[in-house]
């Protein structure tokens, strides 16, 4: 289990165990919407503090379980780990929670897996032995109409503004024969300073705002959240 | 007996082909409308909240402000955790005052959104191409009801979206950006917000008539060149399916060079190459991150070219790699 700092509002008659399961609750009800504005609002300010961050995972985690929110491709290894886990486990069998559709085979079970590293960030916490949770295992398929791996290119040709005087160009040619293997990545990080790249950036920002699925002002939440990160 | 039982599920199966192909459909179509919702909302309402922001294991709060004025809205973000930033937006200024820098950029944003909403009607009829959509749970978010929905891409050049939007309002109250594996890159969500239907509070009014960017202040600007001394025919020779040009633009910065901009579209994911002439120090490669927002950065020849967007880094490599350009051939 997890290390969690008790918090500093913590009456200290409760003692350490009884106030991180109370911290645990609170984090529990947070994450199923059940705190008053003035709770959360509070929760969120020890969040950031970083207590119970790790609570906020976990329930979370449980939460999105529970809502069948996980994301559709479960890695193989986790399944096959999770459940060696609960077969080495007294499991206590509930009804799924469910009905399987055709795409999906899920088993759920209410036990207390052992499980220790997973590769997706958000199944990225040892779910703790004293934490009663929710062991999801399954394979989702996902439903692609197509898998292509040498998509289809266009070509972008470059034509100024009508407003400045230019020579002129030849049409645009576009093709969508041109194949292309994917190229292998090799991603190291550039040297570039963050005020020249934040040039960029916003320059960017500004037309991305107006894409749907970013919200008002997400782009700019990353600038501002990674700042205040480093 | 058994025949007749085949013969039946075999017709049912028939029949609920077509119905299954019908309900995809309209799904897809109440997605859509979800989305022109939101985008609506975001642009007409007003409102204040605090939301969590987190990228991998990084987490950090934030506060938000935004008023809608006669002239458009007005913005500003501010971190509470962590190092202070703070970002402020008006319709043609938007200043971001951060722990490493203080950048200033008279902006047009308020045309470009305009324009945003025309590319976004325009882009929106095909994202179903290129994504899956699909309408998932009703669940309460900052203690309001919100509509979750699941855009799932159909190729491996973008990013997925689990979206929760405001069932009254439309806002956009909790998010998640996915890889094309479902692994979760980036959240946001909404611990408190208040909405403003038509009276603004005392203090958002007073926001609005403060115009508090000083643009004479504006360390940057970015305006059109009217005239260029180089003709260059610049070629994109890749670009994923879907992608669509939005804009183009031949700009000065603020040393007096030019550089183009140019942004491309899939109606969901924004792609923007800058190409510039490259600085005596040489230019700059490699790749940055910021979020979900990827940077993709290489010379060619003595330029320097810059492919960013919310797409994943091998997309922008791909088109990165793909940039060049031929002397244009003048008649007279």
């Amino acid at each position: 289990m997890s290390k969690i700092d008790i918090p500093s509002a913590v009456s200290p008659d409760i003692t350490p165990d009884a106030a991180v399961h109370s911290l645990h609750e609170k984090v529990s009800s947070m994450v199923d919407g059940e705190l008053s504005n003035q709770e959360y609002a509070g929760m969120i300010a020890e969040i950031g503090n970083g207590n119970g961050a790790a609570s906020w995972d976990q329930y979370h985690l449980i939460g999105e379980a529970m809502r069948k929110n996980l994301p559709d491709t479960i890695y193989p290894d986790l399944s096959t780990r999770i459940s060696a886990a609960i077969a080495s486990e007294a499991a206590h069998q509930n009804e799924p929670l469910s009905q399987p559709t055709s795409d999906e085979k899920v088993a759920v079970t209410n036990t207390v897996p052992a499980v220790s590293q997973v590769k997706s960030p958000v199944l990225g916490y040892a779910i703790a032995a004293s934490i009663s949770a929710v062991a999801i295992t399954g394979l989702f398929q996902l439903n692609q109409q197509s898998q292509s791996t040498q998509p289809a290119a266009q070509m972008f040709v470059s034509q100024p503004p009508q407003i400045t005087k230019v020579p002129l160009l030849s049409e645009i040619s576009w093709s969508h024969e041109v194949k292309q293997e994917p190229v292998q990545p090799r991603y190291p990080l550039s040297p570039i300073p963050n005020e020249k790249l934040y040039r960029y950036i916003v320059n960017h920002n500004e037309h991305s705002v107006a894409m749907p699925a970013q919200g008002a002002m997400l782009p700019y939440a990353r600038l501002v959240g990674y700042e205040s990160t480093q | 007996m058994q025949h007749a039982s085949y013969r039946f599920s075999a017709l049912l199966l028939l029949f609920s082909i077509p119905m299954g192909i019908s309900y995809a459909a309209d799904e897809s179509v109440l997605v859509k409308a979800w989305l022109q919702k939101m985008v609506k909302a975001e642009h007409t309402v007003s409102y204040r909240g605090t939301f969590v922001y987190r990228h991998r294991d990084e987490m950090v709060v934030m506060k938000i402000v935004r008023a809608r004025g006669e002239q458009g809205m007005f913005e500003q973000l501010s971190s509470l955790s962590g190092r202070a930033g703070d970002v402020v937006r008006n319709p043609d200024h938007v200043r971001c005052q951060l722990a490493s820098s203080d950048i200033s950029l008279l902006s047009g944003n308020g045309e470009r959104m305009s324009e945003g909403e025309k590319v976004l009607h325009a882009g929106l009829g095909e994202i179903d191409r290129y994504y899956q959509l699909s309408l998932a749970e009703v669940s309460r978010v900052a203690g309001r009801m919100s509509q979750k929905i699941a855009i799932i891409p159909r190729d491996e050049f973008r990013y997925g979206y689990h979206l929760w939007i405001d069932q009254q309002s439309g806002l956009l109250l909790k998010s998640a950006h996915l890889s094309a594996s479902g692994e979760v890159l980036e959240q946001m969500i909404y611990s408190e917000i208040e909405i403003f239907n038509n009276t603004l509070p005392v203090d958002l009014r007073q926001m609005l008539t403060d115009n508090v960017i000083d643009k004479t202040q504006a360390s940057l600007s970015s305006k059109p060149v009217s005239d260029h001394d180089e003709a260059n025919n610049w070629v994109v020779k890749y670009i994923p399916d879907g992608f669509k040009l939005v804009s183009y633009q031949r700009l000065l910065n603020a040393q007096q060079a030019a550089y183009e901009h140019i942004v491309f579209s899939d109606g969901l994911a924004a792609v923007s190459v800058f190409i510039e002439k490259m600085e005596e120090s040489g230019a700059f490669n490699g790749v940055s991150q910021r979020g979900v927002m990827n940077a993709y950065l290489a010379a060619i020849d003595d330029y320097q070219v810059v492919v960013m967007g919310e797409v994943p880094l091998m997309t922008l490599e791909l088109i990165g790699q793909s940039v060049h350009h031929t002397p244009v051939m003048v008649t007279h």
